[in-house]
């Protein structure tokens, strides 16, 4: 009887412990995913793939009406290459995107990232001139918090795009990118996506040292991620549309880039099926040229997401979070 | 071609611009030219120091910069005489650009500067261009915006072409900046600016100054050395 009742107790404990474990492990999986659902990923920036335009009018020389006629080498055939390597050390407020006690959960962040790409020529399409990109990129995600430390992770990215700029200084982009995030103890995949996506962008001088930026996107994320409620592995996929408005503020050698975007997200599988999501975010980027290639940043961003429609309830995907820190970059053309 | 009726019509003056009677010895050889007055053809036109003009002819544009002379024998002929000037064509025509010892013929549209040389030849520089640049020593070219071209002797040939900084010269060059009205090609020349930005190598620390020989350019070293 003796031994029926430790066998029992040590089974109960044992289930106890399973329990307890596959709850530690579940909750673990959750946060993940809901770190992932926070991550935005999309196609790059067509104004980080253009080189910047130099004030290149300190030499001037002429004194004919003609104006300044200064040689430069081109390439035969518009065939570039860039590469880029950005290290961030930066502090967020709510790392796992939670709404609710784990909001409290702030950490500092150190993410490294190596992207590289290809322009693949540039194309005369009349009034457009068009120019194919492919790339990709590889980032560290490390969380300094040390309990957190089991949430770090690796992305990966690759992506190709077709830019078309407009002589009105409007242009468009479509594209394609796959994306991969691995946690980086279990070297599992954790989430994994290929989106499809299409983009505006216009560009425009306020003042001599000041340009707005116009930017409007969308897209659908057809994600794969662990099924964690037992109905499907594309929870979060979604189509999103997102709009965004910056500055470019050149005060002496600092660029200023304020900046505000708001995306909408709609989820229509698994526990999300009814899901809408709005995104606010607002940011600060303050960049510094160390050298022609080299340079230092200063950044400071808010987050809000407001969800409704999720069978888990409305308010379990709301979350905000601050973030600031600093970066270095590198950046190189051929 | 130029078609039709086409009169030459100032449609912006700054300073002082006169044309001249070629064929009159007297003092009413030389008439201020005046705001939509049309000018005659086979007149010079001559502008004075810090002086410009802007004329139309049959939607064709040509802006005239400081110390300028020009002469339109026929509606489809322009002899530059001294100084530089800007065609500027959305349409496609048919052009004989000469300079006091230099022939050239430019079928197609764009936006492109002449500029004089010492030598009695000329600059041919496209700022956003489709179309084609003909001499009867040198054949007929395709042309690219932003490549500067050298139009030397008679019967006139292609001197070096050189690939410059567009950027640089729009924010330099009186001919754009000193006019009220923006050119209609700056789209185009937006998109010329973007592809050489897309295809930039590099930038030598030079500037390409006059040429007194069809031998000899000069080079300006940053630093104002003479090469």
């Amino acid at each position: 009887m003796k031994s029926i009742i430790i066998c029992f107790r040590y089974i109960l404990c044992a289930s106890i412990f399973s329990a307890f474990t596959f709850a530690q492990s579940n909750q673990v999986k959750k946060q993940t995913q809901s770190r992932i659902d926070s991550t935005d990923r999309g196609l790059p920036n067509p104004s980080s793939l253009a080189r910047d335009s130099k004030k290149s009018s300190q030499a001037s020389g002429s004194t004919s009406d003609t104006g300044a006629q200064r040689p430069i080498l081109l390439k035969k055939k518009g065939i570039t290459a860039f590469f880029s390597y950005d290290t961030k050390f930066f502090y967020r407020s709510n790392p796992l995107a939670s709404s609710g006690k784990l909001r409290q959960a702030e950490t500092a962040l150190w993410t490294n990232t190596f992207a590289g790409g290809v322009g693949l020529g540039v194309f005369d399409a009349g009034n457009s001139v068009v120019t194919p990109y492919v790339g990709g990129s590889w980032t560290t995600n490390d969380f300094e918090e040390g309990v957190l430390s089991k949430f770090n992770y690796n992305s990966t990215n690759a992506y190709f795009m077709l830019l078309s700029q407009y002589g009105n200084g409007w242009s468009a982009r479509v594209g394609v990118s796959y994306s991969n995030d691995r946690g980086a103890e279990t070297d599992t995949e954790d989430y994994s996506e290929i989106y499809p996506s299409v983009g505006l962008m216009k560009a425009y001088k306020l003042s001599d040292s000041t340009t707005g930026i116009f930017s409007a996107s969308a897209g659908f994320h057809d994600s794969t991620s662990e099924d964690l409620f037992g109905i499907s592995e594309a929870v979060l996929s979604n189509w999103d549309a997102s709009i965004s408005y910056s500055l470019k503020h050149s005060i002496a050698d600092f660029t200023l880039r304020p900046g505000y975007a708001i995306t909408y997200k709609s989820y229509d599988k698994s526990v999300n099926k009814d899901r809408d999501d709005f995104i606010n975010s607002l940011s600060l980027k303050i960049e510094y040229p160390i050298t022609e290639s080299f340079n230092a940043s200063f950044f400071a961003g808010y987050t809000n997401r407001s969800s409704s429609g999720s069978i888990l309830g409305d308010d379990v995907n709301d979350y905000e979070s601050w973030d600031g820190g600093a970066g270095l970059g590198l950046n190189a053309r051929f | 071609m130029l078609h039709g009726n086409s009169s030459i019509t100032p449609t912006f003056l700054s300073g002082t611009v006169e044309s001249i009677d070629p064929n009159d010895d007297g003092p009413s050889a030389i008439n201020i030219v005046k705001l939509s007055q049309p000018i005659e053809y086979s007149h010079l036109v001559a502008s004075g120091v810090s002086s410009r003009c802007e004329l139309n002819i049959d939607e064709v544009i040509f802006r005239l910069g400081s110390l300028t002379v020009v002469q339109w024998p026929d509606k489809n002929t322009i002899s530059l005489n001294s100084g530089s000037l800007v065609i500027c064509s959305e349409k496609s025509i048919e052009l004989n650009i000469n300079s006091r010892n230099s022939q050239s013929t430019f079928k197609g549209s764009g936006t492109i500067i002449i500029e004089s040389l010492e030598n009695g030849g000329f600059k041919f520089i496209p700022l956003e261009v489709k179309g084609t640049l003909s001499t009867s020593k040198g054949g007929t070219i395709d042309l690219t915006g932003g490549r500067m071209l050298l139009i030397l002797e008679n019967p006139s040939y292609f001197g070096d072409a050189y690939d410059i900084d567009l950027m640089l010269l729009l924010r330099s060059s009186m001919l754009i900046n000193a006019f009220p009205k923006p050119l209609p090609t700056f789209d185009q020349i937006g998109l010329a600016i973007y592809v050489q930005e897309l295809k930039m190598k590099g930038k030598y620390d030079a500037l390409i100054g006059d040429a007194p020989t069809a031998e000899n350019l000069e080079i300006w070293r940053f630093g104002g050395t003479k090469d």
